[in-house]
């Protein structure tokens, strides 16, 4: 078993290590988690009483999506080009080393990676923080929310008008005087990973509110009203009780957007297609157009094994840490509810 | 500080997301004809309408409507479901290694899209799926589990172990628990988990595309795709506006949601 | 409460509840009755095409088709070019593939043709050419190893489009020698118009004028080059990027993110005085405005070479039929009937574009005036460079040439990296050869 899933272990050593920080003092509480609970005697039917409720979610995931995928690893070991295939061995991933795309390529990912956690998840918990219970809050985050449920068609359009040499920012510069600073932006590296990066900023960041904001409406009233009794206010609210509050949310939140940034293609395929030049290109984009555009099947697939490797390494370093935490806090909560 | 500080940040917010739906909207207006090759600030005319039916009949925008409202509706249903009982499983119910269930069904979410495709085809060539309805509903509906399993499954840990406790010493069978307990009180959880997934499900086009391609089977994306081809490009009025009416089915669910769910989790979590 | 736990009872209930599967199975076949199967019914051969556009004039192809052949063709579509290869390319060994497709002559049509997955059409070819249904000298563009593999369906010129009404407030001719081009260009950037379109967006726009420049100045040498029998580092290469580099030192160009969607309403609205495309780019023009003949006209561009015979770049689609299709004898027959001048009347006019039967008259008087004038001069016909050289060469050149139009005085590195991607492109093009 891992550490996901023994959260009392792990809990304990995490609040331990943090007890000298107030509110949290209470995760203390010996905790126990209900699946824990129901394993410690076998009565509830065995085991495998469990197994039938996971079993279509694993025959959907494992089909049609685990399968392919072990199929497609499977094909980097080939040198693939339409309609012959040798086997090449690890040589796919040889020249991975030596090819300035790909270097290219990973540096833009890491752009995404940093520019998405910056930009709309930062933005999204500001933004649901602030508009909670506030007057017209509510239509706040409607407009916000609005550009996620916007066809990526739409998206692709808006942005060019947005961003090509004529385009609405360059309009709006001129306008007020900074000529200077209008330029090219989408063609010319780093500009349009970085302007394709707000593009995805003012789209995605809607959810991310809308999930925060779940978050913060769950937060029991008594708590609150608790550490404001407590004289807490502001940015100590905010660090002390909100945050720690929003755990669970905030690992989902995290967690989709280390893997959507790292697997980053919509936005740039339909305003750049990686280019010019390839400039704008990311593992998604690079292992796509190796495979589909160039026809080099099997180079493509090992970018994106490379690609899976990552998402899955970091994904797991970063759930690995979290999750416990969130289920401690659940029982936490249970225990301060209670108490 | 607080008050003032929070709303001039929100007005920030707000105009800066303001600024491109208004050019969506003024130049989904544009006559096609008055459309001049840069964007918009100011109504140019009120060809709405126009530009609407003009988008609906060149790219056949009807039948796949349909097609997809069924998809969306039934594979964010469906996957909801699916996701919900995983969550289920791997965290209420003593399941055994239940971290090797959980990274099983999230490393569906891992992979990269694009590398299914090819193999996805050779498998829907060889299974009959190819080019059919229940095909695509398949494929979407294992898609969008998920991201529905981890948003559920984390919700579904903040939840109190002593109501599934209280209910089991009750004599409450499992299924009795997961309906009367963990959905009602996840209503929230579940509804954003299946708009969501409508939402990515409505707005997918490269599944879409790739295992199917009769004009009653291919979802509306590829039907909207059709407006931005080089060959027959309707210009951008035309095709903001079909995507106007093609994102009709998003916007109104996002307004339903408001309504419905958060006033749901308000209620509960007091 | 541990010690309470000694009253639970087993859970006997079984877990998946039985709703949730009757509604899943109901949909499941809800969903099988409304699907479609893959293959047609007799009397129907599917076309599977990559642009929404080609959907009517097929289907007013397929309806003159009825009449002559009893057949009907359904047209489908993948609107995404690089989806629709990938589908193409991955299908062709199943059963699933489509009877009949569109796709592109050149190399990519010999690409697709060397996988065995296509059908041998020389008879039919053979047979139109005999009845004069077809312009033979566009055979080398749908051959490979001497057989016919697939049918021309338009036949697009590459031309410069411009609007009528902003040469004549400009007291503008169409150019007949290169000076002309050249002095037209001054006058229009003198007049604050834009003189030319040029583009790097949607990345393959990147190659519209080294393709142009280089085959004014040179065509037999860019024949050759597109064969892999010159190199891009020769001198004559370099002139036509130095040529383009004077453009931009002129400022001629509009901003290389510029769409072809933008370029058109740009040009009917006077900004932007010429637009180098296709003839397909038409209907784009007209929709934004544009009206042939009034404001909207087009013209080849003349010569840098005068000495040389004049060139025109065409763009001509293949109908090929494949091997795995389920309605293959069908299809066959359909291939048989497709340059008939009927069918191809109801095609290209629904179209409105250029048509491979020189019996066919464009309707629209722009390109039936274009068409004439390669007919009557004799214009040298040369295939684009989007169908020149191994598919993936030309995907990498065009990035290549896009690097270029963004940084102009590079040509040199530009060209050297071209060629260096051409050796070993053309090796491995050669070496699947053999095999």
């Amino acid at each position: 078993m891992t550490e996901i899933v023994t959260p009392g272990r792990r809990a304990a050593k995490h609040s331990a290590k943090h007890s000298a920080k107030p509110m949290r003092v209470r995760r203390r509480v010996p905790t126990r988690t209900p699946h824990h609970a129901a394993r410690g005697n076998g009565r509830l039917g065995g085991p495998l009483a469990a197994l039938p409720w996971a079993l279509p979610a694993f025959a959907f995931v494992g089909v049609l999506l685990v399968y392919p995928f072990f199929r497609s690893v499977y094909d980097s070991f080939f040198e693939n080009n339409g309609f012959t295939s040798s086997f090449t061995g690890f040589d796919n991933y040889a020249r991975l080393a030596d090819d300035p795309i790909f270097g290219r390529s990973l540096l833009n990912t890491l752009m995404w990676v940093v520019g998405t956690l910056l930009l709309p998840v930062l933005a999204g918990l500001l933004i649901a923080v602030a508009t909670h219970r506030m007057r017209f809050g509510g239509i706040a985050q409607l407009i916000i929310v609005l550009p996620y449920a916007i066809s990526a068609a739409a998206t692709a359009v808006l942005w060019n008008f947005m961003l090509t040499s004529d385009g609405a920012v360059n309009q709006v510069l001129r306008g007020v005087g900074l000529d200077s600073w209008a330029q090219t932006w989408l063609l010319e590296w780093p500009q349009n990973t970085l302007s394709m990066i707000v593009a995805s900023t003012w789209q995605a960041t809607g959810l991310n509110v809308v999930l925060f904001a779940i978050g913060l409406r769950a937060i029991p009233q008594d708590t609150v009203e608790a550490a404001q009794l407590d004289g807490a206010s502001g940015w100590r609210m905010f660090r002390y009780i909100t945050l720690p509050q929003l755990r669970a949310v905030t690992v989902v939140v995290v967690g989709m957007a280390i893997v959507n940034s790292l697997k980053a293609f919509d936005m740039i395929w339909i305003l750049t297609k990686g280019g010019p030049s390839r400039s704008s290109e990311t593992l998604a984009l690079t292992m796509y157009r190796e495979a589909f555009r160039l026809f080099h099947v099997g180079y493509g697939s090992a970018i994106a094994l490379v690609l899976s490797v990552i998402v899955v390494a970091s994904s797991w370093l970063y759930l690995r840490r979290q999750m416990p935490e969130a289920e401690a806090e659940a029982d936490a909560r249970a225990a301060t509810a209670k108490a | 500080m607080g008050r003032t500080v929070r709303h001039l940040f929100i007005a920030g917010c707000v105009l800066l997301w303001l600024i491109p739906l208004y050019l969506l909207v003024v130049n989904a207006l544009t006559p096609a004809a008055e459309y001049t090759g840069k964007p918009d600030w100011t109504f140019q005319g009120f060809d709405l309408v126009e530009n609407i039916k003009t988008a609906w009949n060149v790219a056949g925008i009807g039948d796949s409507f349909q097609a997809s409202l069924l998809y969306a509706v039934v594979c964010g249903l469906a996957a909801v479901l699916i996701a919900a009982m995983a969550a289920f499983a791997v965290v209420v119910l003593p399941i055994p290694r239940p971290a090797f269930w959980f990274w099983l069904i999230y490393s569906g979410t891992l992979f990269p899209l694009q590398m299914f495709l090819a193999p996805l085809f050779g498998l829907y060539a060889d299974a009959d799926l190819y080019d059919t309805r229940l095909g695509l509903m398949l494929i979407y509906a294992a898609w969008a589990v998920p991201f529905a399993f981890f948003l559920i499954r984390n919700q579904m840990t903040t939840m109190p172990p002593e109501l599934t406790e209280a209910a089991l010493i009750d004599g409450a069978s499992f299924r009795r628990i997961f309906w009367r307990i963990h959905v009602p009180l996840m209503k929230a959880g579940l509804g954003a988990a299946f708009i969501f997934q409508f939402t990515a499900v409505w707005n997918d086009l490269l599944l879409g595309i790739t295992l199917s391609r009769s004009p009653d089977v291919q979802p509306v994306m590829a039907a909207l795709t059709t407006l931005n081809n080089a060959y027959s490009s309707t210009g951008p009025p035309v095709i903001l506006a079909g995507a106007l009416i093609v994102s009709a089915p998003t916007l109104l669910l996002f307004l339903v949601f408001r309504g419905l769910f958060l006033r749901g989790v308000t209620a509960s979590a007091r | 409460m541990s010690g309470s736990r000694h009253r639970l009872h087993p859970a006997s209930d079984a877990p998946l509840d039985r709703r949730t599967l009757l509604a899943a199975t109901a949909a499941g076949a809800l969903a099988t009755a409304c699907g479609t199967a893959s293959g047609q019914p007799p009397g129907k051969v599917a076309v599977l095409g990559d642009s929404a556009a080609w959907e009517k004039p097929m289907a007013a192809a397929g309806a003159a088709m009825k009449s002559v052949a009893g057949l009907r063709l359904v047209p489908e579509v993948n609107p995404s070019l690089e989806s629709f290869e990938q589908v193409v390319k991955s299908s062709l060994r199943t059963s699933k593939t489509p009877d009949m497709l569109k796709y592109w002559s050149g190399y990519r049509l010999q690409d697709l043709a060397r996988t065995g997955g296509i059908v041998d059409l020389t008879r039919q070819w053979d047979r139109a050419v005999g009845k004069g249904w077809v312009d033979a000298s566009l055979r080398d563009a749908f051959t490979y190893r001497g057989r016919v593999y697939a049918l021309p369906m338009n036949l697009a010129y590459w031309v410069f489009f411009y609007n009528i009404e902003v040469f004549e407030e400009h007291r503008l001719q169409v150019p007949e020698t290169w000076d002309d081009f050249l002095a037209t260009c001054e006058r229009l950037k003198k007049s604050g118009i834009t003189p030319l379109h040029g583009s790097a967006a949607d990345r393959w726009p990147a190659f519209i004028w080294f393709q142009e420049i280089l085959s004014r100045q040179d065509p037999q040498f860019y024949e050759d080059l597109m064969n892999g029998r010159e190199r891009y580092t020769d001198p004559r290469a370099e002139r036509a990027l130095r040529t383009l580099e004077s453009f931009f030192d002129e400022d001629w160009f509009t901003s290389m993110d510029m769409s072809h969607a933008d370029a058109a309403p740009a040009l009917v609205h006077g900004k932007v005085g010429m637009v180098p495309c296709g003839t397909w780019l038409g209907s784009t023009l007209v929709g934004a405005g544009g009206k042939p003949g009034k404001n909207l006209g087009a013209f080849v561009l003349p010569m840098a070479d005068p000495k040389a015979r004049p060139c025109v770049i065409f763009e001509s689609s293949a109908l090929v039929s494949t091997v795995k299709g389920p309605d293959r004898e069908e299809a066959l027959k359909a291939a048989g009937h497709w340059l008939r001048p009927a069918v191809m009347k109801a095609f290209s006019h629904s179209l409105q574009d250029g048509c491979p039967n020189p019996e066919v008259e464009p309707a629209n008087p722009v390109i039936g005036g274009l068409a004439k004038k390669v007919r009557g001069d004799k214009l040298r016909l040369l295939n684009r460079f989007w169908e020149q050289g191994p598919p993936e060469l030309v995907e990498a050149t065009v990035d290549d040439l896009a690097g270029f139009l963004l940084n102009p005085s590079s040509y040199r590195e530009v060209l050297r990296t071209m060629q260096d991607r051409a050796d070993e492109a053309w090796q491995v093009w050669r070496e699947a050869e053999e095999t």
